[in-house]
């Protein structure tokens, strides 16, 4: 079981997770939870039953398209890959991301001296 | 539905599948295979929840709540099969009443004339209103005049619509100048749509412009062979004409000198294009200064004003529907009235309807359903409705439209298509999304009001609407009886109209049209007559330039000798005829005194009516006295001497209203080209003989027509109203009584509890009968009263339709009205009274 303490999503960050995920190779449902969990570190919490509303507005937005196909186990499941919208909008994001979290660290470390 | 279904299915196996991959990897973690499918489905969390919003992030969501909204009304409609149909005929019949008018309205009124840039195309005429001539045309003068020096027209041409012998028939043409299609706006698709100079000239060539169907022909014009110097495009028609060929207008400029300024004579017709950016109000100043500049010089000024002269310039478009305007527009507001009238009496049924529900709604809102929810229902229901509604009722216009097409094609402007089309059909559609919106609003302001909590407490059901339902009520008998008034006020003027005496005898009367050179006059009328008198059953034989119910209503003048007109005294303008053969006898007409005009005599005598005779010698005989053809005194040789006095003849129709005063002149001494061939006969005289006798002097033959049917002709424009606008007062009247019915029948429903109650106390069946009968009265006297001060209203709109008629002179016709509609609104409310009163006490209050 989980033993590390977990951070709960911020809101509008699922969405990112997701593309960045599929991003690396075209995943099924599942497979997007595993692999979040894995690149985070497992500290990320994913409320599992969020994520598909989340990957079919993905899908909605034409940002990730979705096809059926094998899994490891042979059975049939959907697979989600990043479209080339889906790609620049990841990258946008995670440029966003990075100054948003750049921002955040400099200002929260700030300490009394450097005014 | 199918990838709805699709969607459903995969999203599901693709849930269910992330829930068996997560209980194998709990497994493998060494959970037991039950413990982990346990724990699987707690971390995914509610599977419903999750479908739902998936559901949505695909917009399905909204999809599935107005298909919900649908079924639930469907259901609803289902449920009550009296109601709903009795809704959608109401609809239909409103809606493809309305949609027919409509398609003709804007065939007619709305749609622009087929011309590029046609709002810029004005015509002009001259009138003359105090001498009775209201129309006149214009004159080569005029046309020559107007062609130079004026600033407010980019092309101004002339143009007359006649007859032409193509090969061996009459056809109808178009005599044009030269610049006449520029104006229009029209190019030839081969060769020119224009005259050269040198063709416009007396022996320049038999040169023709033919529409596209004739272009590959070759032709032979009155007699020589034709050069076709240009061909229009595909469905070229200009206004009502049905002119193939276009022929110069030539003219010799003798006859376009200023002393012949007034000799239009209604057959030469000027049509212009403004320059851009310049209102027919500038054009029509120009022209007037023009026309003032031109009388100074002009001998007959005081002619001239003294009839009122003046030259109107209209809009083409209008000018051409301005006849059939009238009675479209006012068919166009009772088809509206009627709509408005069905649109109540379903607003008064659904209030009704929704009244019996507050306990559902009261039910359902208790149960969570929210305000927004309801109003969306209402209107669901209501589009529902007036969909089921729209389809039979463009069903039922289009039947109308194909009605009017055949009935009263001659009514409207010849050429007319009126074209039943997507467009139309999309205003339909239309028409019905407002309907549902404006059925929608007092329910919903009825279900937002209704308190859910009143409504659930037992028989608490004492409605907030009564006062709108009953407001409603009187609305529908004040427009019913608006549209019944206007109906019995066209009824009776066709009546008054089908009663005048045309002045001549009906009978087997056939008349036809050909065009006789003065040269060929003498043998070519000789052998027709001849010919045709040797028909079995045949009583008289004639020609006349003009007869009554021609359409032509051109008038001249013709003075007695000595008349010297009183100083502003307006001048008198006649109908004057050139007859040949027994024409009288063939008319049938009256004589007063003296004598008819002798067949193929060489006398210079005519015969005039008696409103010629005593507009001149008033109570005097007008025996023996000489007339001058034209405005002016001539030497005594040269004048007519009457010999007899006949019964005036209604020439421009039934209803025609002046009393002009006519002169009939012999052919012989006073020929004309262009005549009609009329026989009279004990029975009906084929058109073929009438063709044949024509063809064996080698003259073609037009306009071949009963004069009964000229007459029924004449008669288009008045009986297609009449007709409608009685069709839509009876369906008035109906839905006036199917509203006021189920109104009263409902406030005796709400009232039953009360009534059993009062009914085993003994109470009198009579008296709770009054109560309901004084309820109606207080809804019919009112909705009565304003009916008739708008039938007062609507008798004012219809005065131009109107023929002897009004609405304080024939005061029978609203009291008729008021007899009817308050019948046949007293007998609906009678009816559920009646059942009210005798309910028997046990069985209403045993019922709940």
């Amino acid at each position: 079981m989980a033993t590390k303490p977990q951070t709960e999503l911020l809101p509008g960050t699922l969405d990112l997770l997701i593309l960045k995920a599929v991003s690396l190779n075209p995943l099924h449902g599942y497979g997007v939870l595993v692999r979040i969990k894995q690149i985070s570190g497992d500290a990320l919490d994913i409320p599992q039953g969020s994520l598909y509303p989340a990957l079919y507005r993905l899908e909605q937005q034409d940002l990730i398209t979705a096809e059926w196909g094998q899994s490891d186990n042979n059975r049939k499941a959907k697979f989600y890959s990043l479209t080339p919208a889906g790609r620049k909008r990841l990258k946008q994001e995670t440029d966003g991301w990075n100054r948003f979290a750049a921002a955040m660290t400099s200002a929260l470390n700030t300490t009394s001296e450097e005014l | 539905m199918q990838s709805r279904d699709r969607f459903e299915q995969q999203m599901s196996d693709e849930m269910r599948f992330h829930i068996e991959e997560h209980t194998r990897e709990l497994i493998r973690q060494g959970m037991s295979p039950a413990d982990a499918e346990r724990q699987a489905r707690i971390d995914f969390g509610s599977v419903t929840v999750a479908q739902e919003d998936c559901r949505e992030s695909k917009g399905w969501h909204l999809t599935d709540g107005l298909l919900r909204d649908l079924r639930y009304s469907l259901r609803a409609l289902r449920n009550s099969p009296g109601f709903s149909a009795t809704a959608i005929a109401i609809l239909a019949l409103c809606l493809g009443a309305n949609l027919a008018i409509f398609a003709i309205v804007d065939a007619v009124l709305l749609k622009p004339l087929p011309f590029p840039d046609s709002h810029r195309l004005v015509t002009m005429y001259n009138t003359y209103p105090k001498a009775g001539v209201l129309r006149d045309g214009s004159s080569l003068a005029n046309y020559a005049e107007r062609r130079q020096g004026l600033q407010s027209f980019e092309h101004l041409s002339m143009y007359a619509m006649g007859e032409t012998t193509l090969g061996q028939e009459r056809v109808p043409s178009m005599t044009v100048t030269r610049e006449f299609f520029q104006t229009v706006g029209v190019q030839a698709v081969e060769g020119r749509a224009a005259f050269r100079d040198e063709e416009m000239q007396y022996g320049g060539g038999n040169p023709v412009i033919v529409t596209h169907p004739l272009r590959n022909q070759s032709l032979r014009i009155n007699g020589a062979a034709a050069q076709i110097v240009g061909v229009l495009p595909p469905g070229f028609r200009f206004l009502s004409s049905e002119a193939q060929v276009f022929l110069p207008l030539r003219f010799d400029p003798r006859d376009a000198t200023p002393d012949k300024r007034h000799s239009g004579g209604n057959v030469k017709q000027i049509i212009a294009r403004l320059k851009p950016g310049v209102s027919i109000a500038a054009a029509q100043a120009e022209i007037d200064q023009q026309n003032a500049t031109a009388e100074r010089a002009n001998p007959l000024a005081t002619w001239v004003a003294d009839a009122a002269f003046r030259t109107n310039v209209t809009g083409l478009q209008a000018d051409y529907v301005e006849t059939v305007r009238p009675a479209l527009v006012l068919l166009e507001i009772a088809a509206l009235v009627l709509l408005l009238i069905g649109i109540v009496n379903l607003a008064n049924l659904l209030l009704i309807r929704a009244a019996a529900r507050t306990r559902e709604l009261g039910v359902r809102q208790a149960l969570g359903a929210g305000k927004w929810h309801i109003v969306r229902e209402t209107f669901v229901e209501t589009l529902l409705l007036s969909f089921a509604g729209a389809i039979p009722g463009l069903a039922l216009g289009w039947l109308g439209v194909a009605a009017i097409e055949t009935f009263a094609a001659a009514y409207l402007p010849a050429g007319t298509q009126i074209p039943f089309d997507l467009r139309v059909a999309a205003m339909s559609f239309a028409f019905a999304i407002l309907i549902a919106l404006a059925l929608a609003l007092p329910i919903t302001w009825f279900s937002l009001q209704a308190d859910p909590q009143q409504a659930l407490r037992a028989g608490g059901t004492r409605s907030t609407t009564q006062g709108l339902r009953h407001t409603f009520v009187i609305a529908q008998i004040a427009l019913a009886f608006v549209l019944l008034t206007g109906a019995g006020l066209l009824g009776l003027s066709l009546h008054k109209i089908l009663a005048v005496d045309p002045g001549f005898t009906p009978g087997h009367l056939l008349t036809g049209r050909i065009h006789v050179t003065r040269n060929q006059r003498h043998a070519a009328l000789s052998r027709i007559f001849a010919q045709l008198r040797q028909q079995p059953g045949m009583i008289a034989v004639a020609t006349s330039d003009n007869i009554p119910f021609s359409g032509d209503v051109g008038k001249a003048s013709s003075i007695p000798k000595g008349y010297i007109r009183p100083a502003g005294q307006p001048p008198r303008g006649h109908y004057l005829y050139s007859i040949d053969g027994d024409y009288f006898t063939a008319l049938g007409h009256r004589l007063i005194e003296g004598r008819f005009l002798t067949p193929e005599s060489t006398d210079r005598s005519c015969v005039v009516d008696r409103d010629f005779a005593q507009y001149y010698w008033p109570n005097q005989s007008a025996l023996g006295r000489l007339v001058f053809i034209g405005p002016d005194q001539r030497p005594d040789d040269q004048g007519f001497r009457i010999v007899g006095v006949v019964e005036p003849v209604r020439q421009a129709g039934l209803a025609e209203s002046e009393n002009l005063g006519a002169v009939y002149y012999p052919g012989t001494i006073w020929p004309q080209d262009d005549v009609y061939l009329v026989t009279r006969s004990s029975t009906p005289l084929a058109p073929d003989v009438m063709r044949h006798a024509a063809q064996s002097a080698n003259l073609p033959i037009s306009d071949l027509q009963s004069m009964d049917h000229r007459i029924h002709q004449s008669l288009a424009g008045r009986k297609s109203p009449a007709f409608l606008s009685s069709l839509f007062a009876t369906l008035a009247l109906l839905l006036t009584a199917v509203g006021t019915y189920g109104v009263i029948s409902y406030a005796a429903s709400q009232r039953k509890r009360e009534i059993g109650i009062r009914m085993a106390l003994g109470a009198d069946p009579g008296q709770i009968q009054r109560e309901f009968l004084t309820l109606a009265m207080r809804l019919i006297v009112p909705g009565l009263a304003f009916g008739a001060a708008g039938a007062f209203w609507a008798g004012h709109l219809l005065t131009v339709l109107l023929y002897d008629v009004s609405v304080s002179a024939n005061s029978a016709i609203v009291v008729a009205a008021v007899v009817l509609l308050g019948g046949a609104a007293l007998l609906a409310c009678w009816i559920p009274s009646r059942r009210a009163s005798r309910l028997s006490p046990a069985s209403v209050l045993t019922a709940d």
